[in-house]
């Protein structure tokens, strides 16, 4: 919001963007907060609402309203799975609470438990851009910076995490549902890290970059590590936000999004080049920053409990991250170029950047007692919660164990990897070459921007189709109350009928 | 449900209780319920009378005689709910619905000025004919079983009682509705069209439909 | 007591709501249609007193008519204050030509 201020000076609507955005937290509040099955599916479908009218806030762009729309259609489909799922809890347990729900799903008949599992599952990936539906998430980059900040990196995406993760103890028993969702996420982590390697515009890296941390959180549910997910959460709304604060405050000195037409910033701009490297090497996964912490001890957790075939590909994924992130940082702040006038972020931007970047330094500390306290509030996740956790000395424990475990450093060795195949690409062009289908590939999306693209049609067309139907003529409107009324003495005579 | 309401002012019971249908008309109602064909024969007359009234209400082509048509259904339909023993509701719709409505109308059209507009339906005939014909088939199968039962044992609930205290609730969300509605229409009536817009005009359309 | 007095009402009933749908879909002049309305409510009001006195609730079923009439009566006021203004901006009360407007 403080960066807002700097960001926004001299725009229009700014009154209208307030408001959405004050809405729009206080949705997430009642979305995190409710215990109620019913407000979730509201909160949820208001985020997503506050969401496309934020991302299509400069409305004279199409390419931002098309990206609104796209956000609001994808994720509107999700909702109904949500929705459906909803109500099918409400059909067996006669409430929307969610305690009450947990407590009594072991009743429930195991296939329509994998039904409102699968439900949720689609909720979760449209809402939190994961594979297949990770397209939209891109487009949304249209929005004011600060709402590509707080939305789609901090807040609204972490809301299918967090769906996933509040009821993973209750649809781990579903046969194939963790394995499903631990698919979803190294596939998404997979697939966004070779496109954030290939993009040039620079809020479209970080949009990459955010579906496949998402992807790794993803990961760690279908692995059954909730812990390391939400901690991996944390982190990153906090590295990703400052990312995406810091590439705002870029963008709007630069007065372009292209990553090929910046460089050489990091003289002119000192203050954003530091906050921006310290969030990219949390994104990468380099110590000491708690992007690495978490990372760390998601790989830990899937090497352990997931398969061993979507370990390979998370850890070929964190190379890849590597690789994006030293790119992005060498092309934006390092690379050769001609010189032009570019002035440092305002004041206020500056406040909200320290912070977060001081932020990236130090959240890894809060590790003990943040596992304390999902054990407190979240019995039914950890049913062995484990006495001595709690304080600095569970995050010495937990650092400890991330130090000691071999996966770390196989993943530190990746991450060198990347970044060393990064520094030295030279002798691999020829390589590059070849792979050139791929980069098309990827740069077209792998073909889901098409699939997302044709369910956006078929839901407008839909609409418009609808529309026709809206045609404003009062008789009508009445010949359509009247076939509603027949439709409903059907209705009661069948009922009355079956009643005897 | 009486005792209920032990506290409630005595004066009312007194007041009303419920009538046989008729009894309005014939004061030995009680004495030789035989005599009732010739009700009956005045209430099949009423309701019909009405009937026709509601037709040429609809029928006619010009709007204030529409509305004197219908104040006219209104008088009769009031006096047939009072023959069927409930002349409190006859009276309040004597005088608001053939009153107060009709004088409503009359300057609702006073200052909409009258306007002939073609017959041709937006809705095609024989789909209304259609939807009407489902509507009242469906309607009358499922309340004539009701009617042909046996009546039910009486409830002797006065009829103020009921209007007062049983369903105080809606009364009062009536009282609310009224200034309510008042409020709206005299909101809606002083908004005139200045502020430089001018209003379309259609009389084109108008002529050619 | 007969039931061929409440049969009777319930037969004008049927006739009342059907003039009253059938005024409502086919007529297009906007003040005849709150007429159609009307006549529409009046078979309602009529059902109440007649369902009041089959069911042997009566007095429930007469303060239920007074309700009918009243909400009916505000209904119609704001209907027809709505019709002046529409006349006021749209310069006619037809429905199908007041329904261009909207494109």
């Amino acid at each position: 919001m403080v960066f807002s201020v700097d960001y926004l000076r001299g725009e229009e609507g700014q009154g209208r963007y307030y408001a959405l955005v004050l809405f729009f937290i206080g949705a997430m509040v009642g979305l995190v907060l409710s215990a109620n099955l019913l407000m979730v599916v509201i909160f949820w479908e208001i985020t997503a609402l506050c969401s496309w009218a934020l991302i299509s806030f400069n409305n004279d762009d199409p390419k931002a309203v098309a990206g609104g729309i796209k956000a609001l259609i994808v994720t509107g489909l999700g909702g109904v799975g949500l929705l459906a799922g909803s109500l099918a809890i409400y059909a067996q347990v006669g409430s929307f609470d969610i305690p009450t729900f947990m407590a009594r799903a072991n009743g429930f008949p195991p296939r329509l438990l994998a039904w409102i599992g699968f439900g949720f599952l689609a909720a979760a990936a449209a809402k939190s851009a994961q594979f297949p539906f990770q397209t939209w998430l891109p487009d949304a980059m249209e929005a004011p910076t600060p709402i590509s900040a707080l939305i789609h990196a901090a807040t609204m995406v972490n809301a299918g995490v967090y769906l996933l993760a509040r009821f993973s103890p209750v649809f781990s028993g579903v046969p194939g549902w963790s394995l499903s969702v631990l698919a979803v996420g190294a596939v998404s982590a997979f697939i966004a890290a070779t496109m954030a390697a290939v993009a040039n515009d620079l809020k479209r890296v970080l949009a990459w970059s955010t579906v496949s941390q998402l992807g790794f959180m993803v990961y760690a549910i279908g692995a059954g590590a909730v812990f390391q997910s939400q901690f991996h959460l944390l982190s990153h709304s906090v590295f990703k936000a400052l990312l995406f604060l810091a590439a705002g405050a870029v963008i709007h000195s630069v007065g372009t999004r292209d990553m090929r037409s910046m460089g050489g910033l990091s003289r002119k701009m000192p203050l954003t080049c530091a906050v921006f490297i310290i969030g990219s090497l949390a994104l990468a996964g380099i110590p000491p920053v708690n992007g690495f912490w978490s990372k760390e001890m998601i790989l830990g957790a899937g090497l352990t409990r997931g398969p061993f075939w979507a370990y390979i590909i998370m850890l070929v994924t964190v190379g890849l991250t590597a690789l994006y992130t030293l790119r992005c940082v060498w092309m934006v702040f390092f690379a050769p170029a001609e010189d032009r006038h570019v002035h440092e972020a305002g004041p206020a931007m500056k406040v909200a950047l320290i912070p977060l970047a001081i932020g990236s330094l130090v959240t890894w500390l809060l590790a003990g007692p943040f596992q304390a306290l999902l054990e407190r509030t979240l019995p039914l996740h950890f049913p062995a919660a484990v006495a001595d956790s709690g304080g600095l000395k569970g995050t010495w424990a937990i650092a400890s164990e991330v130090l000691t475990a071999p996966s770390t450093w196989i993943a530190l060795g990746v991450v060198a990897l990347g970044a060393f195949l990064w520094t030295v690409r030279s002798p691999f062009k020829g390589i590059g070459a070849r792979l050139r289908p791929v980069r098309r590939a990827a740069e077209a999306g792998y073909g889901f921007e098409a699939i997302n693209r044709g369910i956006m049609r078929g839901v407008q067309g839909m609409g418009e189709g609808l529309r026709s139907t809206q045609s404003g003529l009062l008789n009508w409107n009445v010949a359509a109350i009247v076939m509603a009324v027949i439709a409903v003495l059907c209705a009661v005579w069948l009922v009355a009928g079956q009643g005897g | 449900m009486m005792g209920a309401v032990p506290n409630f002012p005595e004066w009312i019971d007194g007041v009303r209780h419920w009538r046989e249908p008729y009894s309005t008309l014939r004061s030995d109602a009680r004495k030789y319920p035989r005599k009732e064909g010739f009700c009956m024969v005045i209430q099949t007359l009423v309701l019909s009378a009405t009937l026709i009234c509601a037709l040429q209400a609809i029928r006619a082509p010009r709007l204030l005689v529409s509305a004197l048509w219908l104040a006219g259904c209104s008088a009769l339909l009031a006096f047939s709910i009072a023959l069927l023993g409930a002349p409190e509701v006859g009276v309040v719709e004597l005088s608001v619905g053939a009153g107060l409505v009709t004088v409503i109308f009359v300057f609702a059209i006073s200052v909409a000025g009258e306007e002939t507009i073609g017959l041709t339906s937006v809705v095609p005939r024989p789909v209304a004919w259609a939807l009407i014909g489902i509507f009242l088939f469906l309607l009358a199968w499922l309340t004539l079983p009701g009617l042909v039962s046996p009546a039910l044992p009486r409830d002797a609930l006065p009829f103020l009682r009921a209007l007062w205290d049983e369903r105080s609730l809606d009364t009062v969300l009536q009282v609310a509705l009224i200034f309510s509605g008042v409020l709206g229409s005299l909101g809606l009536l002083a908004e005139r069209s200045d502020s430089g817009h001018t209003p379309p005009k259609a009389g084109g359309e108008r002529a050619s439909t | 007591m007969s039931n061929d007095a409440w049969t009777i009402a319930m037969a004008a009933v049927l006739g009342l709501v059907a003039i009253g749908i059938y005024g409502m879909l086919i007529v297009r002049n906007l003040i005849k249609v709150v007429v159609a309305l009307q006549i529409f409510a009046k078979g309602t009001i009529l059902v109440m007193v007649a369902a009041g006195g089959i069911s042997g609730k009566p007095a429930v079923g007469q303060s239920l008519a007074i309700t009918v009439i009243v909400a009916d009566t505000v209904v119609t006021v704001m209907a027809l204050a709505l019709a002046i203004q529409v006349r006021r901006w749209c310069g006619t009360l037809d429905t199908r030509v007041i329904s261009r407007l909207r494109r």
